[in-house]
């Protein structure tokens, strides 16, 4: 009998190749007797009811970013990536699969009635303006349009935030509404037609992968899975999740090799500096919703001070 | 009055007393709104909580609309073939709905229960802006709205039996016009009913 | 059941919703008992999950937020009065000239149009306040009830528009965008009706005989106060947004305290009227929350059984061309629009046909021009058209339904001319958007 499993991603239609390669992947893996059908971002949920939608079985297995539920489990923040937790891929990756984090994770998922299955890593999460930008100071007279904890850091320095969903970027930016965004990489915003509207990006050196991705399942459908099954989707899905990575990654370093897209530049470092001490502010106020919070945070410093960046 | 009366007239007041309260909300989005935008444009420093907070107060506003337009037959029907039909007919047709309405709207509040169970129990929080509001309050509204839904399905139900049976009943919205039009210009129209026109002021205070 | 091809099984959801209809359900109540069925049936206690997902999804938009907004502006505007003295003062203007009433009608459903969010609040006021002026001069009835009708179809397709930001919401097309889509469009079809009166007045000057009236220079230009307060307010509403200076939502808002302060300085602001406004902008957003609600729900079902990529590879695998496509969706359109609401179609039809729009490689702001011109077109045509039966409900009994109907054919056959222009020409949809952003 042919197994069939719902899975849903928080990404559009931009990685249906991807997608493509995973369903195909998944079915020629279990000769068939394993489907995979995808929904993209949004399509049967809202990215941030995917949580939910896994624990109660809407679907099978989900794939977002730690911050959509961090107002239901405490540590979503903390995973999807804090200012300064992190400044690469391989430091991300030893971070997690780091036995006392993967515990950490695990307990928590659990908690919240799901299985976690492991973890995908993003790329350049920068900031985006019509005008260039060479100081934080200059942001002070810019309205930013940023997210949760990055909109945190920035009012720390006087820089004025506001929220704005994805789908209104591109004519908050052209008409003046917002100055610049954070977002994401040079993909995204040239995705987004931003370039059309604003041609200044600016390295921030704040967090890099800027975010995380986590994929999780519904408990009953993960276990009614054979272990032959369970081994195929778990290959699949780590497979799925670097695929996207290096698209990422490769969209990137094409757009910049494109040269005429946008104008880059890099945050002076004393700025960069600056907003990793003021993130600290932000780590201890995540530590302290609850003591497994105080944990992973205290194994975030330990491991900064390893990097020699605190 | 008969007791099938007293409880429809109790019923309709719930759904009358709920959209007439409810219906301050409007004035307090405008005024939300407003404070975003002169603290934006001419004080140059935006709010953080104005966002979010139009948006529940627009969805808690709605949401709990529904049982006001149900007591008011403004949900949007399709009346080609319903319109048609004699009275009897109607009431056919209605308790179909209604019967099936119950069953639904009973599955939808039980789910929603649990929708907000589970928010309070995790104490949720938003997390779009740096405000990060509480969510439990705006997921408690859901059941709220649903309970108050299915409670005036149950009086609609009502009605439609006892006119499907041709049990006589006096029914308090009879006397009722449901105005598409504006009242406040009705009693222009040429042919219109002074006396209706009377009823709709009665309706309004 | 789950065995079933996705084909079978949303043809059995749309069957049943269609059944339940036909029996006078209200459409909220159509969709959620076809789509808590279906959900059971198809995924078990997980899919019924999705109703409570969809209901917060609906509540928990910033976008929305501009509807009630916007229909409260449109409700105050209608209660102060602005129909009557826009009325007195194209009277003054145009009377003299053939039709020059019926052409002044369409000019006021336009700015009403810009004003309001809804369709019907121009109908509406216009059927009482302009239908028996111009019926007492001899004009022919129903040159002048197809006249209103169509003319307050104009709504939304002149921004702001709520069905612009219920298809936004669905489609995640911008607002402001699609606002600024609609504009020529809309001024356009005005354009044509405002030729179809004078073309069929020139010929028989029967239709619209001039008033006998006359005004002096000084009173004509004195009226043309009239047009500072609704200008004012179409200025700031339509620049913040198209100008982009405030997110439409905001807008909105700025539209609803700008008219209540108009309804104020003209002192026509009482308790009453605000009473009515604030609750019929109640009775109507609880039918509207109650529909997308139910509506979200019933396509998130036949999205999640795949209906969408199996008419998608359909449409591959016969190699039908791109255009005839969206002359099929046009068509389907018009045959929905004769029997169904426009809130239902665009909530049954858009997460169905937008997803294949975009991958034929059309522009989905286009469509979303061609689908809300489709939807003037509702209005007018029979059996279930609203501004038909507004205009019934205002009309005196002089004339007939008949007449109604009679009267609406000629300008559905313009509006058809008219939607059949942005097919041949994007550009007059796509000009506007593309030069502001
Ligand atoms: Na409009
Ligand atoms: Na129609």
């Amino acid at each position: 009998d042919t197994v069939r499993l719902r899975f849903h991603t928080f990404y559009g239609t931009e990685i249906d190749p991807i997608i493509k390669k995973f369903r195909a992947s998944v079915k020629d893996a279990s000769g068939g007797d394993l489907r995979v059908q995808v929904f993209r971002g949004g399509e049967l949920v809202a990215s941030d009811q995917l949580l939910d939608a896994a624990s109660k079985g809407s679907v099978d297995i989900v794939h977002g970013v730690g911050g959509y539920w961090s107002g239901q489990v405490d540590i979503g923040n903390i995973e999807a990536g804090l200012p300064g937790a992190w400044t690469s891929v391989d430091e991300a990756k030893a971070l997690f699969a780091s036995e006392p984090v993967d515990a950490l994770l695990t307990q928590a998922y659990e908690e919240a009635g799901v299985v976690y299955l492991g973890k995908g890593y993003g790329h350049s999460y920068d900031l985006l303006t019509s005008e260039p930008v060479t100081s934080l100071e200059d942001l002070k007279t810019r309205k930013i349009r940023a997210t949760s904890n990055v909109a945190k850091v920035l009012e720390t320095f006087g820089i004025p935030t506001v929220y704005l969903p994805a789908q209104e970027l591109y004519i908050g930016m052209s008409t003046g509404v917002i100055d610049g965004a954070i977002y994401g990489g040079p993909v995204e915003y040239e995705q987004l037609k931003l370039n059309e509207t604003a041609s200044h990006y600016t390295y921030l050196n704040m967090l890099m992968p800027g975010w995380t991705e986590t994929f999780l399942a519904n408990p009953a459908s993960w276990n009614e899975l054979s272990d032959e099954h369970k081994a195929i989707m778990e290959t699949a899905v780590a497979q799925f999740a670097q695929d996207i990575h290096d698209w990422l990654a490769e969209g990137n370093q094409s757009v910049i090799d494109k040269g005429d897209v946008f104008e880059f530049s890099t945050l002076p470092s004393e700025d960069s500096n600056a907003i990793t001490a003021a993130s600290q502010g932000v780590w201890d106020e995540e530590a302290g919703r609850s003591e497994r919070n105080a944990e992973f945070i205290r194994i975030l410093k330990e491991n900064a001070q390893a990097q020699g960046r605190l | 009055m008969s007791s099938v009366t007293r409880y429809l007239v109790a019923q309709d007041g719930l759904s009358e007393f709920v959209g007439r309260a409810i219906s301050w909300l409007t004035l307090a989005m405008i005024a939300v709104l407003m404070i975003e935008i002169v603290f934006r444009y001419f004080l140059d420093s935006p709010t953080i909580w104005a966002h979010e907070t139009s948006t529940m107060l627009y969805g808690g506003f709605c949401i709990l609309a529904g049982s006001y337009t149900l007591r008011h037959r403004g949900h949007v029907r399709s009346e080609v073939i319903w319109g048609a039909l004699p009275k009897r007919g109607k009431a056919a047709c209605d308790t179909v709905i209604f019967t099936l309405g119950l069953i639904v709207l009973t599955i939808f509040l039980k789910m929603s229960i649990e929708f907000a169970a589970e928010s309070w129990a995790r104490q949720e929080y938003s997390n779009k802006s740096i405000w990060q509001p509480p969510l439990y309050p705006i997921k408690t509204v859901i059941p709220i709205a649903v309970g108050l839904v299915l409670l005036q399905n149950i009086a609609e139900l009502l009605r439609s039996v006892l006119t499907l049976l041709g049990i006589d009943y006096e029914d308090p919205r009879e006397a009722e016009l449901d105005a598409e039009v504006d009242p406040d210009l009705l009693p222009s129209v040429p042919d219109s009913d002074p006396d209706e026109a009377v009823e709709i002021d009665k309706n309004q205070n | 059941m789950a065995e079933l091809d996705p084909l079978t099984i949303t043809a059995i959801m749309f069957l049943s919703m269609l059944a339940l209809m036909a029996l006078g359900a209200p459409l909220a109540w159509a969709l959620t008992i076809c789509g808590v069925w279906s959900a059971y049936a198809i995924y078990g206690d997980g899919g019924l999950d999705l109703l409570v997902s969809s209901t917060f999804s609906a509540m928990d938009n910033f976008l929305l937020v501009a509807l009630p907004m916007f229909i409260f502006m449109g409700l105050v505007l209608q209660r102060s009065g602005i129909t009557d003295d826009l009325f007195e003062m194209i009277h003054k203007l145009m009377g003299r000239l053939p039709g020059g009433l019926g052409i002044g009608t369409v000019i006021i459903c336009a700015l009403i149009a810009a004003m309001a969010g809804v369709s019907g609040a121009a109908t509406v006021s216009l059927g009482i306040i302009a239908l028996p002026a111009m019926l007492k001069r001899g004009y022919d009835a129903r040159l002048v009830t197809g006249t209103i009708m169509a003319g307050g179809a104009l709504g939304f397709l002149i921004p702001p528009s709520v069905l612009m930001i219920i298809y936004a919401f669905l489609s995640r097309d911008s607002v402001g965008k699609l606002f600024a889509a609609g504009l020529v469009p809309g001024l356009m079809l005005a354009g044509i009706y405002i030729v179809y009166i004078l073309v069929r007045c020139r010929i028989n000057p029967q239709l619209g005989p001039p008033a006998e009236e006359q005004f002096t220079a000084m009173e004509k230009v004195k009226s043309l106060r009239f047009l500072i307060a609704p200008g004012l307010l179409i200025f700031t509403v339509l620049g913040c947004i198209i100008g982009g200076v405030t997110s439409p939502s905001e807008a909105s808002a700025i539209g609803a305290f700008g008219s209540l302060l108009i309804a104020a300085v003209q002192g026509r602001l009482n308790w009453d009227m605000l009473r009515y406004v604030m609750i019929t902008t109640t009775k109507l957003m609880g039918m509207l929350m109650w529909i997308t609600i139910a509506a979200v729900f019933f396509s998130k079902i036949y999205v999640g059984v795949g209906a969408g990529m199996v008419v998608g590879e359909l449409i591959e695998d016969f190699e039908v061309a791109p255009m005839m496509v969206i002359i099929a969706m046009l068509a389907t359109y018009f045959i929905l629009g004769m029997f169904l609401d426009d809130f239902a179609i665009v909530f049954i039809t858009v997460p169905l046909f937008v997803p294949i729009v975009r991958e034929l490689g059309f522009d989905t702001t286009w469509f979303a021009v061609l689908f809300i011109l489709s939807m003037q077109s509702a209005y007018l045509t029979p059996p279930f058209g609203y501004n038909l039966f507004y205009m019934r409900s205002v009309a005196p009994n002089s004339i007939s339904i008949g007449d109604i109907y009679w009267a609406a054919i000629p300008f559905v056959v313009l509006q058809i001319i008219g939607l059949a222009l942005v097919v041949a020409f994007p550009q007059i949809a796509l000009w506007l958007p593309n030069l502001i952003f």
